[in-house]
């Protein structure tokens, strides 16, 4: 018992390293170029939803601001985790922290988690602050301006989408440590993610998985369910949060095991 | 009873249709620098990262300070510094952001001033010191080597693995490496694999050879100089022909190399036994027709011991 006492020490004293090391990358040019160059797309888009009389703006200030922050941060997620898992692979990275005490479970959870965190703080944070702030203060050119929502609200949504973010980060995180295949993981993720988001014929367990949350129903005055919500609606696809966070946990559970297998 | 700090048994390990290793044991002793040499592909890396538990063996056990590598990896690898062939670092980092993070990653790792003092003391010691706030990615191979030593040291290891340091260094930085790993020697015991047989004579006090993923020779270096033979130096005039075939046809002679310079003739003589020398003198002075101007035992040197042994399991 002693023994494992101590190895889940040492396990942890690692993981927490490679988290540690993984987040101070964010608080460097990484976390300033995320920040700037998706505040700054963010921003534009809503500026044009918001301004603009062409019809491919059509729509309203914070219902464009959701689903930007459903595609922007996961397919920068998706593109990082790739990167980190599938790049570390292959240029022995990753084998070099494994030769560490480093438990290869607490590697791979540590290197998505300290992914996720950044990104969730880059995209979705910060735009979302920044389009808090002026969205409501705008004249727009076609629609009401945008009433301001609860605070509370507002943030239990971000944490929503943080959620998708990190659906379809361990997603992509289970198909990098089994097809090893940057391009092909790709391919693969960002098309489950359109995919997600399309609005097609009504199934039941859309409603378990982020398909729920982040497709805009196409029926009249439909908006993606975290509009709703932040304007003042009863949430009720507590299906879809749990069914989402189940699915990212056994994602994340199959790219452990997987992990575990993996010759370095 | 003899502590070792790397024990393997019967290691196999199979990539489809390659038998990387091949029923290998190996025992390294604690406190010993051990050369680790072998032609490539002989299995020296996939030996190395079967004991830092980055493959596993398709069968046996490997054993490092005491510790299970299969089942007590995290314990085993606590307590090594490990380099790996052409080491990839996170190439964001600082040489001196990396050597901490290294640091970090062990446990009981040391903090703050304490553990910039430790860091910046392992600079000075691989000559990185002046270079300590360069990128990893901008240094060249010698420096990223001395990075990579830097990094396997921080935790203060009692072994330090590292997977052909000196490959790719110029003399200057190989000289370098191999007074490094000399210094690191005087304290932890040192198993490192390379192809630059001198750098283990002067550097090793033991070594182990394999070829096709087994063993063909392990041990403390004089003995493996002595357990190959003897080579002999005959210098001869005249005429030599019926002579070489009377001492090729003994059976202790494993090795004939002639070499001309003029009229005199060089003989190379390798012997299976130091022995032979009593018997190898009369069959030179017998016959006529040549005459032995010169006749000295050879210092043997590590290279010929490798090639008899290597070469000889590499035909078979």
């Amino acid at each position: 018992m002693t023994v494992e006492t101590g190895s889940f020490r040492t396990g942890l004293n690692g993981s927490w390293g490679v988290f540690r090391g993984e987040l101070r990358r964010w608080f460097g040019w990484r976390g300033v170029f995320h920040i700037v160059v998706w505040s700054a797309v963010i921003a534009w888009i809503l500026f044009a939803s918001v301004f603009s009389s062409a019809p491919i703006f059509d729509g309203l200030g914070f219902e464009t601001l959701v689903n930007l922050l459903s595609v922007i941060p996961p397919i920068v997620g998706i593109a990082l985790v790739t990167a980190a898992v599938c790049g570390g692979y292959h240029n022995g990275e990753t084998a070099w922290v494994i030769g560490k005490p480093v438990p290869r479970a607490g590697q791979l959870l540590a290197t998505i988690t300290g992914l996720w965190a950044g990104i969730v703080a880059t995209t979705i944070v910060v735009p979302a602050l920044i389009a808090y702030w002026w969205l409501p203060n705008s004249d727009p050119y076609r629609f009401v301006i945008p009433q301001t929502p609860p605070i509370g609200r507002y943030l239990m949504a971000l944490g929503g989408l943080s959620l998708v973010l990190a659906f379809f980060m361990a997603f992509a995180a289970l198909l990098s440590v089994v097809v090893r295949r940057r391009s092909a993981v790709l391919v693969v993720s960002i098309w489950a993610l359109m995919m997600l988001r399309i609005p097609i014929a009504y199934a039941e367990w859309f409603d378990f998985t982020p398909a729920r949350l982040i497709r805009t129903d196409i029926l009249p005055g439909g908006w993606a369910e975290y509009t709703e919500y932040i304007h003042g609606a009863v949430f009720d696809a507590g299906s879809a949060v749990w069914g989402t966070l189940g699915l990212t946990a056994l994602f994340l559970a199959g790219a452990v095991l997987a992990f575990r297998r993996l010759e370095l | 009873m003899t502590n070792y700090a790397i024990e393997a048994r019967n290691l196999t390990k199979r990539y489809r249709k390659v038998q990387a290793l091949d029923g290998l044991s190996l025992d390294v002793e604690a406190g010993s620098i051990c050369g680790f040499l072998g032609p490539n592909g002989a299995g020296k890396s996939t030996t190395m990262k079967v004991l830092m538990g980055l493959i596993r063996p398709t069968g046996g056990h490997a054993f490092a300070l005491g510790n299970d590598v299969a089942t007590a990896g995290l314990a085993a690898r606590s307590r090594i510094g490990y380099l790996p062939q052409d080491p990839v670092f996170p190439a964001q980092l600082s040489v001196r952001g990396l050597v901490t993070y290294a640091a970090r990653l062990h446990p009981g790792h040391p903090v703050g001033r304490t553990l910039r003092r430790r860091v910046d003391d392992m600079l000075d010691r691989v000559g990185m010191s002046d270079k300590a706030r360069r990128r990893v990615r901008g240094l060249s191979g010698g420096e990223r080597q001395r990075v990579g030593i830097a990094q396997a040291l921080i935790s203060d290891p009692d072994l330090v693995i590292l997977d052909e340091p000196s490959a790719g260094l110029d003399p200057v930085g190989r000289r370098a490496m191999i007074d490094l790993i000399a210094d690191v020697g005087r304290d932890k015991t040192v198993f490192y694999s390379t192809h630059i047989l001198d750098d283990v004579e002067q550097v090793s006090d033991s070594v182990v050879m394999v070829n096709h993923g087994t063993v063909v020779a392990q041990g403390p270096l004089s003995s493996i100089l002595q357990a190959t033979g003897q080579d002999y130096v005959v210098g001869l005039r005249g005429d030599t022909a019926d002579l070489k075939g009377r001492v090729s046809s003994q059976p202790w002679v494993s090795g004939l190399i002639t070499r001309s310079r003029g009229s005199l003739e060089e003989w190379r003589i390798q012997v299976s036994d130091a022995t032979a020398a009593s018997r190898l003198l009369p069959i030179l002075n017998s016959g006529t027709g040549h005459s032995v101007v010169e006749f000295h035992a050879s210092d043997r040197r590590l290279e010929d011991a490798y090639l008899e042994m290597v070469g000889a399991n590499r035909d078979s």
